[in-house]
């Protein structure tokens, strides 16, 4: 599937300016990608970090602004506005951004020092491409963080709603729509991270964190899964709009909304120095 | 492959992969979406498995969505692909 022919890259892209409003950055997706960023620490000789999946360049103009001098950066996404106002954010910073994805990474063989991605590789279209793809263009002794959304998340939201998507959407929809996220086990993904890199070097931790919020709160973070729902009819979207959001406030406790976000860390570090 | 047998198929293969922890008796009436026992990857997988047991596709274009969630309709709409196309 070509950058421009994916629904997702086409949402994302499209509405890329309300992905960077507040309501957004203040929902679960955004503590969760703080959590992430946060864990994140750049070694004194990485020349090049790359950022994957960058989106509007929020977590590369945070590592960019602390990073040792020298450490040049390159961020790069699938979806054209995103990287326009990346572009706009990094602006004066040792920061390029370029248009790419994880199957077609615009860099060049064993070039980078080290790789990062918040969020973003559960949407690739090719596993084995876009991690043959990470390893030709890591060095050999480059390190890697990779985090993104496990095979068990958001179960309280996809009990609730699969129904009402799978009435709007018919099964055929549906199950395209399930095919363009990428969620893997921690099992499968350390399988499939293992056929490119040495499983010595390699792992991989999952975690399980339920965020609660009102249905609101959820609801600003919907842009996020937009992508999924283009080919519903306008006319059902809105009513199924309504009774997603029915379902959702159903499940409202003394907390809020619950919604686990099971996610994947895969690590990629340096060979421990033999003696 | 008969109705009898193509149901087996689907109830053995729910029974090992549903996702749902709590003991359920799974019959020809059980409805799969709904209760949790499967999610749309569920559905993707189970699809996958009929299809490499039986060796043709499932054809979805026209599926009811009342009749897909449940094993029974599920099973039917296998049995009408499998009916629609050429024996391999």
């Amino acid at each position: 599937m070509s950058v421009s022919a994916n629904p997702i890259v086409e949402t994302y892209s499209r509405l890329a300016r309300e992905y960077d409003e507040n309501a957004n950055f203040l929902s679960c997706w955004c503590r969760a990608s703080e959590r992430a960023l946060s864990s994140i620490h750049l070694r004194d000789d990485y020349k090049l970090v790359v950022d994957m999946g960058c989106g509007t360049g929020r977590a590369v103009h945070a590592l960019a602004a602390g990073a040792p001098a020298g450490t040049e950066f390159i961020a790069i996404d699938p979806a054209e506005n995103m990287c326009h106002i990346a572009a706009q954010k990094t602006s004066g910073q040792a920061v390029q951004v370029r248009q790419g994805s994880f199957e077609k990474i615009p860099l060049e063989t064993a070039s980078v020092d080290y790789m990062y991605s918040i969020l973003a590789f559960h949407w690739v279209t090719n596993l084995d491409a876009a991690v043959a793809e990470i390893a030709r263009v890591l060095k050999p002794d480059a390190e890697m963080d990779l985090f993104f959304i496990g095979r068990d998340n958001g179960r309280e939201f996809i009990q609730k709603t699969s129904a009402i998507f799978l009435k709007h959407m018919g099964p055929a929809l549906l199950l395209d729509s399930a095919r363009l996220r990428k969620q893997l086990t921690q099992e499968a993904a350390l399988q499939l991270f293992s056929r490119q890199f040495d499983p010595q070097r390699l792992s991989v931790d999952e975690s399980f964190t339920t965020y609660y919020d009102t249905l609101e709160g959820h609801w600003s973070w919907w842009v996020r899964v937009e992508g999924h729902f283009v080919k519903i009819p306008a006319e059902k979207k809105a009513q199924c709009d309504i009774q997603v959001r029915d379902a959702l406030q159903s499940l409202a406790g003394p907390q809020g909304i619950p919604y686990t976000i099971h996610e994947l860390h895969v690590k990629l570090r340096r060979a421990k120095a033999r003696h | 492959m008969t109705q009898e047998q193509m149901q087996q198929l689907l109830i053995d293969w729910i029974k090992t992969n549903q996702r749902t922890s709590n003991p359920v008796d799974i019959s020809a009436d059980t409805e799969l979406l709904g209760s949790g026992l499967l999610d749309s990857f569920g559905f993707l997988d189970l699809i996958m498995h009929i299809e490499s047991k039986t060796g043709f596709q499932i054809d979805l274009a026209d599926a009811d969505p009342g009749e897909f969630a449940v094993v029974r309709g599920l099973c039917n709409l296998a049995l009408k692909s499998q009916a629609a196309q050429p024996c391999p």
